[in-house]
């Protein structure tokens, strides 16, 4: 096992290593060369045609001289913690990673548990009612909101809270050490809506590993030695059933902390989404290549630790 | 409801029908009942009590936190709650909207002893913040400011003489001593001193922020706020600065300004009364209104920006004739594009008054100096803000073109003018199209790569025609002189040579009798009107909006430019906590 992990280790460096080197070949090689960089999107609003006011910029944000340096004194300030500075506001990244990550951790991991609680029980219920009423309601609930943008459910929960109960999301966000009740008030609603639509997708997946694994013949085994419904299901066919479901949760934690921005903006939550979309659109490099790098993080995270959880799902799995 | 549809329909089939007197009574009616709601402007400063935390809101984020030196407009924002300006604009007040005179604010007092020369005595008791140790706010801090505004400042070629901008009115400006400072300027300028008052130029910062800390990041305030919190992208917290010099006539404690990018999210926070004002969308009002009946509403001022149609000039270019651009303006119906986008006729069924007006080449917000298009003042050009398509037909056919024009229409498809934007455009595209005198392939060039350099800053290097925005401007001269003379910056015009167009445009920046200057711009407007050198946009009603009855003075002291009005307009504010409801 501590091979394993090791080796894996080492194998999500070169990953990193190669995402960085990837990001920043894009951002300050290729897009520079095919379309514009920060620079020319400055000095565009300036006027054109001023190169001196171009090289000057160039100077001023530390974009000038040998491309390939430029990285490595990035990466020499990664091995330091130290992810740089905005662009344009000179506020250090790690900082503001510092501030924001837990936000988005946050609503990641809440969405995702509230994915889970309401996929789970779906679809084991719809799995073990097969072809009855309550398999219907959920799946036609699934189908449901797998249609239905998170985003736009959220907009009308806004909107018809406000219409009908006089209701709006709290404005001032509070972090959950500076006011507990608070921060739940706020967090709550857009963690819950994040959930809901992957949750559809799970409960699809649960279902259908649901009624493959009741067909097996030890499912058939344990019901004939006369053991409770619950425990052939909970016991038996659950465990068994939940190893590519814990494999797609695993692999959805990453998605739904990069994809959070738009629920940042709906209810003025500092996330990470927020700060990478602005950051994208001012093309501002260093703090581009760090979120990014951070995402990158988490889905090698993600990653390892759905393949270190199968040994306690499956006995018969090991490393 | 059927009949409404009926009458809808006969209007749209015959604009010029008279109602009948039973139908008119009945408009009128609902005229009255609407006007007796609509906001009063009552001045309740009498009443007014301290205390209390205004709920706002912002739809964008600032790049960064220093107006004189960021990339981007934004960062003024900002900067205006606690950056004082040398002087401010005077407000408005109740119905009469602000006219862009200015008054006293860090500068305390001003003189001019010769045409090229201003003294600024500075506030006696203005000071820095806690921060700084109430440091005095000096002439030294107003130089630096000035000398930062110069090199780095996005807007510093409309004011400042640099080797690449000759036409720069400021030449240099100096500290006399601890509280004088002296503007000497290229040539008499009369317009720095509006310009001294806008938010986009001159904000006074401390000498500190450079070295002592990093003005992207930090702030100090001279001004009557602070900036006591800000989340990128989330809040703007703003605080009561009590060194302040004039704090005793500063009624709130502060604002609380979350970033709400989302329309329909601020809509909803408006109706919850989380948020205390909001202009919404002016298909909203009515449903609003209907919704809210507690709710404030009034009709803001027109604005002062004015958008054009600008032309490809290069050599052969059919828009080198005026008569191909005075036959584009008479193909543009500017009634119902302005019924599109101001919502008239609902408006006009709901009885809620409009005041349409057509911009000239200035915008019909600039009270006083606009000349009305459909008045008989403006002469002869008049005649081209009025669609016309069979004297459009004789123009382009008397210009050699009788078989009409193939060329191309350009706007940005992306949202930096706004998500509206697009929509004009297209809109006259189908004018033009619909008249089948032009023939218009559409481009949309990339905002930054292509339409700044390619289009906006091209001098009418370019094919066809651009439909475009700009910024709004404390002073018509600084937009006349860019956009229109022909050394101007954007210079849209500038291959047209027009001397008597240049010839108005510098004797109304040094004349410093505003009558006079005045009766200058009419008649560059007159003159502009004939020879179109670009198409303005059709036109303006004033907008609604709305606020929550315990926001005291709301309206009141009318801001000439909001932004600018920090110091003028949210120090009037008051928190009436008898009339907040949940």
């Amino acid at each position: 096992m501590g091979r394993y992990v090791t080796q894996r280790l080492i194998l999500a460096g070169f990953t990193l290593l190669l995402v960085s080197i990837i990001v920043f070949t894009l951002l300050r090689v290729i897009v520079p060369l095919v379309y514009v960089d920060a620079v020319d999107i400055i000095a565009g609003e300036y006027g054109h045609s001023d190169p001196e006011l171009a090289a000057q910029l160039r100077d001023e944000y530390g974009l000038s001289g040998n491309v390939v340096l430029q990285y490595f004194e990035w990466l020499g300030g990664l091995l330091r913690l130290d992810l740089g500075e905005s662009l344009f506001n000179g506020r250090a990244i790690t900082t503001e990673m510092g501030d924001r990550l837990p936000v988005s951790l946050e609503l990641g991991i809440i969405g995702l548990l509230s994915a889970i609680l309401f996929s789970v029980p779906m679809g084991v219920v719809a799995a073990v009612w097969q072809d009855r009423w309550p398999d219907y309601v959920f799946r036609t609930f699934a189908i449901m909101l797998n249609s239905i943008p998170g985003f736009w459910l959220a907009i009308m929960i806004i909107t018809f809270g406000s219409l009908w109960f006089n209701w709006a999301p709290p404005l001032n966000f509070k972090y959950l050490w500076e006011d507990p009740v608070a921060h739940i008030k706020i967090m709550a609603l857009p963690a819950l809506l994040i959930g809901l639509t992957p949750s559809a997708g799970l409960m699809r997946i649960v279902r259908t590993q649901m009624l493959e694994v009741m067909r097996q013949d030890y499912i058939r085994t344990a019901q004939a030695k006369g053991l409770a419904g619950h425990v052939v299901i909970f016991r038996h066919a659950m465990r068994n059933a939940l190893i590519p479901v814990v494999t797609v949760i695993g692999l959805s934690l990453p998605g739904l902390i990069a994809g959070t921005a738009i629920f940042e903006s709906i209810f003025t939550l500092p996330g990470m989404g927020q700060y990478l979309v602005s950051s994208v659109s001012n093309f501002d490099y260093p703090v581009v290549q760090s979120t990014n790098l951070i995402f990158a993080v988490l889905i090698v995270t993600a990653n390892l630790g759905v393949d270190l959880s199968y040994p306690l799902l499956d006995p018969r799995i090991r490393y | 409801m059927a009949a409404c549809g009926g009458d809808d329909d006969e209007e749209a089939a015959e604009p010029t029908s008279t109602p009948t007197k039973e139908e008119q009574e009945k408009q009128e009616k609902k005229e009255e009942e609407v006007k007796s709601i609509l906001w009063q402007r009552i001045d309740t400063t009498a009443q007014a009590v301290k205390g209390g935390i205004y709920q706002g809101y912002t739809t964008a984020d600032v790049t960064n936190l220093d107006p004189l030196s960021s990339p981007s407009f934004t960062a003024a924002f900002s900067g205006c709650w606690y950056h004082p300006r040398l002087l401010t604009f005077k407000p408005g007040y109740r119905d009469k909207g602000a006219t862009g005179e200015v008054q006293g604010y860090l500068g305390a007092s001003w003189q001019q002893p010769e045409p090229t020369t201003l003294i600024f005595k500075l506030q006696p008791n203005a000071v820095w913040d806690e921060k700084l140790n109430k440091r005095p706010i000096d002439a030294d801090d107003v130089v630096f400011s000035w000398n930062k505004f110069a090199a780095k400042g996005i807007s510093r070629k409309d004011l400042v003489k640099l080797p690449d901008n000759p036409n720069g009115a400021v030449e240099s400006i100096e500290a006399v001593d601890k509280t004088t400072v002296k503007f000497k300027l290229a040539y008499p300028y009369a317009p720095l001193l509006p310009a001294l008052a806008y938010s986009r130029y001159l904000q006074v910062m401390p000498r500190e922020s450079e070295g002592g800390y990093d003005p992207r990041n930090e702030t100090r305030s001279g001004g009557p706020w602070m900036l006591t919190d800000y989340q990128r992208s989330v809040k703007f917290e703003m605080r009561k600065n009590p060194n302040y010099w004039a704090a005793d006539k500063v009624y709130l404690d502060g604002f609380d300004i979350p970033i709400i990018a989302e329309y329909s999210a601020s809509l909803a926070q408006f109706r919850a009364k989380k948020v205390w004002a909001l202009t919404p969308r002016q298909e909203d009002v009515v449903g609003l209104y209907k919704d809210l009946p507690g709710a404030l509403v009034a009709q803001g001022g027109h604005t002062r920006t004015v958008y054009f149609l600008f032309f490809g000039l290069q050599p052969g270019s059919p828009f080198l004739d005026e008569r191909v651009r005075q036959a584009v303006s008479m193909l543009i119906d500017r009634d119902a594009w302005i019924d599109t986008f101001f919502n008239i006729s609902e408006f006009n069924k709901e009885g809620f008054p409009t005041d349409v007006r057509y911009h000239s080449h200035i915008a019909s917000g600039w009270e006083g100096t606009w000349l009305d298009p459909k008045s008989p003042d403006m002469g002869a050009g008049g005649k081209h803000f009025q669609k016309n398509v069979a004297e459009a037909k004789k123009l382009l056919e008397a210009a050699g073109h009788g078989g009409g024009i193939d060329t191309d229409i350009a706007w940005i498809a992306t949202g930096q003018y706004g998500t509206t934007f697009p929509k004009y455009g297209e809109l006259f595209k189908g004018f033009l199209e619909e008249s089948g005198l032009f023939r218009l392939k559409l481009v949309n060039p990339d905002y930054a790569t292509d339409y700044l350099p390619n289009y906006y800053r091209s001098k009418g290097n370019f094919k066809g025609i651009g439909v475009g925005a700009l910024t709004t401007y404390p002073d018509l001269d600084q937009f006349l002189f860019a956009y229109f003379h022909s050394k101007g910056s954007i210079g849209h015009a500038s291959l047209l040579v027009d001397p008597k167009s240049d010839q108005l445009i510098e004797a109304q920046r040094a004349e410093f009798d505003a009558g006079k200057r005045a009766a200058i711009i009419k008649d560059w407007q007159r003159h502009a009107a004939v020879t179109m050198p670009l198409v303005p946009f059709p036109g303006q009603s004033s907008a609604y909006a709305f606020a929550w009855p315990w926001v005291g003075n709301v309206g009141v002291f009318r801001a000439f430019d909001t932004e600018s009005a920090r110091d003028t307009y949210e120090t009037t504010l008051w928190y009436d906590k008898s009339k907040h409801t949940t």
